[in-house]
């Protein structure tokens, strides 16, 4: 679906590369060059350490309680116990955080990478009197800040959206260096191929719709992969601004059982649940379904699509 | 209203790229705002979100300069000039503060840059489908565990008594370390466990990068016989450096503040390696942890904001003396 | 240009946002008597309960409030997460759906927030008329006085006859105590703890003797409480710390322990002789596992916190879990008698500034607070499924009751009453003697009326927060090798932060105050 789709246009550039079969390099793959089988080991390194503290979090997720907060964490759950997932899948709460997350992730990525697209191609095109006053006008919210009491004034009295899912959604919609990162793909747009539809009496919306953007897929499942992990990791507007625990999204409800290990014993409340297994279950099973948009975004990152991010 | 009241400043401004498309400058206002009303439009959306969620609420670090109560308001309480940012002198502090954030951000940037790009250019390189979404789904990993348990586990590998570490020491017949009491060890650890967390995650940008270099151009590094070192240094890495630049811009922009979270789940009130490692977000946090205090936390922020205002201005500045394409504004 | 203009636009909102809210505020009460019954929403701390028990028993109180008050009540709750940030933001949010506030003069930044202008101020009228009850008793023991700032007027209402003790001490082993050679088993001096974390390293190997986590300054406290007269001025921190003490033989001279005197450094002494026996981790300091559940293990030979907790949990889980070990007090400030009552505004209820109907919330509150049938659904839930009454008339629990997972988690920790309060089948068995024992001892905290002004010693208290959490922290554990040495250092640095500014305005405040009451 990717390249064929947009293999007319490729005929355009002047290039050798244009006839030849796209995928070229995966011809060399008969000899093996030293840096190849380095790469291979340096690759797997680095995952196996990313990997290791993650298997200690699934470990002592399914170790008991009692061993875990005496001993700490180690690579074997023993003895093994499913308490904790069975404590969090006990009630209908763990579901509906699900169900928040999704929302406010797939809402909020979808808002961010539309208004993201719109304002970045306008300042790829590089016109004076525009161009450059909008890109200090998206730079500088990066700097400044009006601080939490403003912020919160805003989502609580002015726009009213206590409890909506929204307030955890608007106020993160626009990623100013998301913005940048995808001014500098459009910028690669090669000049030849506008001048072209342009000419054929293309709009602005259609070549934007029908040259710009099937050109940048990699660079949109990029920023959507940004913008739609950020949402699922975003719980401090949602601290704020969400007080029914049946609107909490995952990761509030993981900061509460992280946090609440520490207040209960500061105040003298007694928990009994398994606290420290349930953090780590907890953290297990919110990091799985964002795994999966991972491959998801992958599949966009096929090369040959953008025709160069650099001018130099 | 923004595009009318910052059009007589930006007219003056040399054309930028020479890509864009040229505009006739002297046109009324009103007729170059309708012949572009389609840009406008779709610039729209993002517009609507800044004003409303970044710029409406800036006023309010005003509070920064009050003794803010709620029934006046942000700009009915009583101004107190800089009394709010008195504390951060009064510490005797600030200058440690403001040298370890600094050092910490650089080698976050310098080693953190470094190893995106390595870690982009060997997946670049892997053959195997199956291997490279796999290794990459698991570089991602980091990124989504929470700095609480990090500072768990560093804990649990690295305590005085019950360590894995020192248990792997004692062992071997070595004498077990406090860790814990050596100051010097912590900018090390602390980097590498930054460098943990976001390798994997932010390589993905220079990852998407390299997938967007033009293919005739690794052709024909082929043709040339170019070895894997060269097609790096002359295909990749030049490729690369619009999006280093970037990246580089806006990590200066945040270079006064730091990642809080970890260092403090790290660290936390062990006092003994504050020397090296207290920055000014865990020390501002320790002294008006218990004070019902908005207005010296705006105060530290305007702080940090301004010293990487100008740092990005300077820097913006330079990049556009070399090359103009590359700055950001 | 572009900046200013998107300023001044920025500013409007503001402005605008703030006036909506203010003008809400002055909205006065209305329809409250008249057909649909008002809800009442009052904010308390703690994680929203879902097992559902909450709302049950919300149902069958609201039977009650309606007849009685035409109200519902509703709870609101700021969970524990980052929770100062939570409580205070929605505070100055002035959100006019909140009703009643819990506060707290100690803990939840009473005094700031009325200061701020976050709680309506309560007329002796609008007391006396909408909650009789309350006014009378509060009133009749002369506590008002607790609530005033120094305008005059009342900012809320102080949970002044519930008995707790949160004073601070030390739970030991009677049995380990017993085997190390100390009379009785009974610790009665702080110094003796050396003598009995000794034993418990040599002879318990599998247990620390204190097993400790975090930034906890107890040591050095416990310590000073015994060995001075000091009476720390519990309205100003710095940073985590209570740096203002004065003195029982001195009462109106503002001091500070870790200023003055040479009591500091035996005390540090003290701690560092226990961190070469090894009473705690080494790195405890950065550890943060639950010590207490280590205690209730046998893994720990001590454990530190509130009389209430001793009380209320421990002894019943020692008694459980560890057969035999004879759990035991140590209280700081035993050996001289240098310790307090609670403060009567360790919970508070206060009015919303922008509450739509203040005067049913005080009816709902006089109502929650003076009715027992009332007061007991509100913090017991309902008889039967959420407690019992045992046949000797205690508070207990119902078969198959699962405390982690069935409690009712209302939280009502803002009008507690100790005519209605039971003795519970987990209370330790001998819970009036130490009550007695505490309320013969105790002194009363002198300064609950004292009112600081802060607001330009603010700077220097953060800096002082910012060099005593490098220093105590480190002294607590015993960690420097010249304790002395690091003692003056910090003393230095205290002088340079502005100590010797902070310490004179607070004694201004002080003589004001004592003049005015006649003391000095």
């Amino acid at each position: 679906m990717t390249a064929t789709e947009t293999a007319p246009i490729r005929t355009t550039p002047p290039s050798a590369a244009a006839a030849r079969p796209h995928d070229a390099r995966r011809r060399r793959r008969h000899r093996p060059e030293p840096f190849t089988i380095a790469s291979y080991l340096g690759v797997g390194a680095f995952g196996l350490v990313c990997l290791i503290p993650f298997w200690m979090v699934i470990a002592g997720s399914l170790t008991a309680e009692s061993v875990l907060s005496q001993r700490g964490y180690s690579f074997w759950p023993d003895p093994f116990s499913v308490d904790a997932y069975a404590t969090i899948f006990a009630g209908s709460r763990v579901w509906l955080s699900y169900g928040a997350t999704i929302f406010i992730t797939v809402v909020g990525t979808a808002i961010a990478v539309a208004s993201t697209s719109g304002i970045a191609w306008v300042i790829a095109r590089g016109l004076p009197w525009l161009s450059k006053p909008l890109a200090v006008f998206t730079y500088i919210p990066m700097l400044f800040t009006g601080g939490l009491v403003p912020m919160y004034i805003l989502i609580t009295q002015v726009l009213q959206l206590r409890n909506s899912w929204f307030a955890v959604i608007l106020p993160l919609v626009i990623a100013p260096f998301l913005v940048f990162v995808q001014v500098s793909f459009f910028r690669g747009t090669p000049q030849e191929i506008l001048d072209a539809a342009r000419i054929d009496g293309a709009g602005e919306l259609r070549v934007f719709f029908q040259i710009v953007l099937p050109l940048s897929k990699p660079v949109i499942a990029v920023i959507a992969l940004f913008y739609a992990v950020t949402f699922w990791n975003e719980w401090f507007h949602a601290l704020l601004f969400i007080s029914e625990p049946a609107k909490y999204p995952l990761q509030l409800v993981l900061q509460n059982l992280i946090t609440s290990v520490a207040n209960a014993a500061d105040l003298g409340t007694t928990t009994a649940a398994p606290v420290y297994a349930i953090r780590l279950a907890m953290t297990v099973i919110t990091i799985g379904p964002i795994l999966l948009a991972y491959p998801f975004a992958q599949r966009y990152f096929v090369k040959g699509l953008t025709l160069g991010a650099s001018k130099g | 209203m923004v595009t009318q009241t910052s059009v007589g400043r930006h007219e003056a401004l040399p054309t930028g790229s020479g890509k864009a498309v040229p505009t006739k400058s002297r046109k009324p206002l009103l007729r170059r705002i309708g012949d572009n009303r389609t840009l406008l439009l779709m610039c729209l959306p993002a517009l609507a979100f800044f004003i409303v969620f970044s710029y409406a609420p800036l006023p309010g670090a005003w509070i920064a300069f009050t003794n803010f109560n709620y029934r006046d308001g942000i700009f009915g309480s009583p101004f107190v000039g800089f009394r709010n940012f008195e504390f951060l002198i009064k510490s005797g502090q600030l200058w440690l503060l403001t040298k370890n954030t600094i050092l910490y951000n650089v080698a976050f940037i310098i080693l953190g840059n470094i190893l995106q790009i390595a870690l982009a250019i060997m997946l670049n390189e892997i053959r195997s489908k199956y291997f490279k979404k796999i290794s990459q789904a698991v570089m991602f990993l980091p990124y989504f565990i929470s700095v609480v348990l990090i500072g768990v586990i560093a804990f649990n590998l690295l305590n005085y008594d019950t360590g894995a570490l020192n248990a792997l020491i004692q062992q071997t017949g070595g004498d077990p370390i406090k860790i814990y009491s050596i100051a010097g060890a912590w900018p090390i650890i602390i980097i590498i466990c930054h460098l943990w967390q976001s390798t994997g995650y932010g390589s993905i940008v220079y990852f998407a990068a390299i997938m967007g270099i033009d293919n005739s151009l690794f052709e024909a590094a082929a043709i040339d016989g170019a070895s894997a070192w060269q097609r790096i240094r002359y295909v990749i890495l030049p490729s690369l450096k619009p999006t280093f630049i970037i990246l580089l811009l806006f990590s200066l922009g945040g270079i006064m503040k730091g990642n809080f979270g970890l260092f403090w789940n790290l660290v936390g009130n062990n006092a003994a390696l504050f020397q090296t490692t207290d920055i000014i977000e865990t020390s501002v946090y320790r002294m008006i942890i218990s004070q019902n205090n908005f207005t010296s936390s705006t105060a530290v922020g305007l702080y940090q904001s301004l010293f990487g205002f100008a740092l990005v201005m300077l820097c913006n500045w330079i990049v556009r003396r070399i090359n103009e394409d590359y700055a950001l504004f | 240009m572009m900046r200013k203009s998107l300023a001044r636009a920025g500013a409007a909102a503001i402005v605008l946002a703030l006036s909506t809210t203010a003008l809400a505020a002055c909205t006065p009460g209305e329809g409250a008597e008249s057909g649909e019954p008002t809800n009442i929403t009052m904010l308390v701390l703690g994680d929203k309960p879902t097992n559902g028990r909450l709302e049950a028993m919300l149902e069958k109180l609201n039977v009650k409030l309606e007849a009685e008050a035409n109200a519902n009540l509703d709870l609101f709750y700021v969970e524990w997460a980052d929770w100062q940030t939570q409580y205070n933001t929605q505070l100055l949010s002035g959100d006019d759906d909140i009703d009643l506030i819990t506060t707290a003069t100690d803990w939840l930044f009473a005094w700031e927030n009325a200061e701020k202008g976050a709680f309506l101020p309560l007329s002796e009228e609008m007391l006396q008329e909408y909650a009789p009850k309350t006014w009378e008793q509060v009133d009749a023991e002369g506590h008002w006085d607790l609530t005033k700032l120094d305008d005059g007027q009342i900012y809320f209402i102080p949970e002044d006859n519930f008995t707790q003790y949160t004073n601070h001490g030390f739970f030991y082993r009677g049995d380990w105590a017993t085997a190390a050679g100390i009379p009785d088993g009974t610790i009665t001096k702080f110094e003796e703890f050396t003598t009995y974390f000794s034993w418990v390293k040599q002879n318990q190997p599998e247990a620390y003797p204190w097993d400790v986590s975090g930034a906890k300054d107890a040591a050095l406290i416990g310590y000073l409480q015994g060995h001075t007269d000091g009476q720390t001025i519990q309205q100003i921190s710095a940073g985590n710390y209570y740096p203002f003490q004065t003195t029982e033989s001195d009462p109106y001279t503002v001091t500070s322990w870790y200023m003055e005197g040479d009591e500091l450094l035996e005390a540090a002494e003290l701690a560092k002789e226990w961190n070469e026996i090894g009473v705690w981790r080494e790195d405890a300091l950065n550890y943060d596992g639950d010590t207490r559940e280590e205690f209730y293990a046998g893994l720990s030979g001590a454990d530190q916190h509130h009389t209430q907790t001793f009380i209320g949990s421990i002894v019943d889980n020692m008694t459980k879990k560890q057969p035999g070990s004879d759990p035991k007090f140590f209280y700081f400030g035993q050996e001289n008698g240098n310790f307090f009552n609670d403060i009567l505004t360790h919970g508070a209820m206060a009015v919303n500034a922008t509450s739509k109907s203040p005067e049913k919330a005080l009816e709902v509150y006089d109502i929650i607070r003076n009715d027992e049938e009332a007061y007991r659904l509100l913090n017991w839930g309902i008889e039967g499924t959420d407690y019992v009454i045992t046949e000797d008339g205690k508070l207990g629990f119902p078969e198959g009751y699962d405390s982690s997972t069935d409690a009712l988690g209302s939280n009502f920790w803002a009008g507690r009453m100790d005519d209605f309060e039971l003795d519970r089948v987990t209370d330790a068995p001998n819970k009036q003697e130490i009550y007695d024992e505490l309320a013969a001892a105790a002194k009363d905290y002198e300064y609950s009326t004292l009112v600081v002004n802060k607001d330009l010693i603010d700077p220097t208290l953060a800096a002082m927060g910012g060099v005593l959490s490098e220093y105590i922290p480190q002294l607590q554990y015993g960690k420097f090798d010249d304790p002395a040495a690091a003692i003056a250092e910090m003393r230095q640095k205290l002088e340079d932060a502005g100590y010797e500014d902070a310490r004179t305005a607070i004694q201004t405040d002080m003589d004001a105050w004592a003049d005015e009451r006649g003391l000095k």
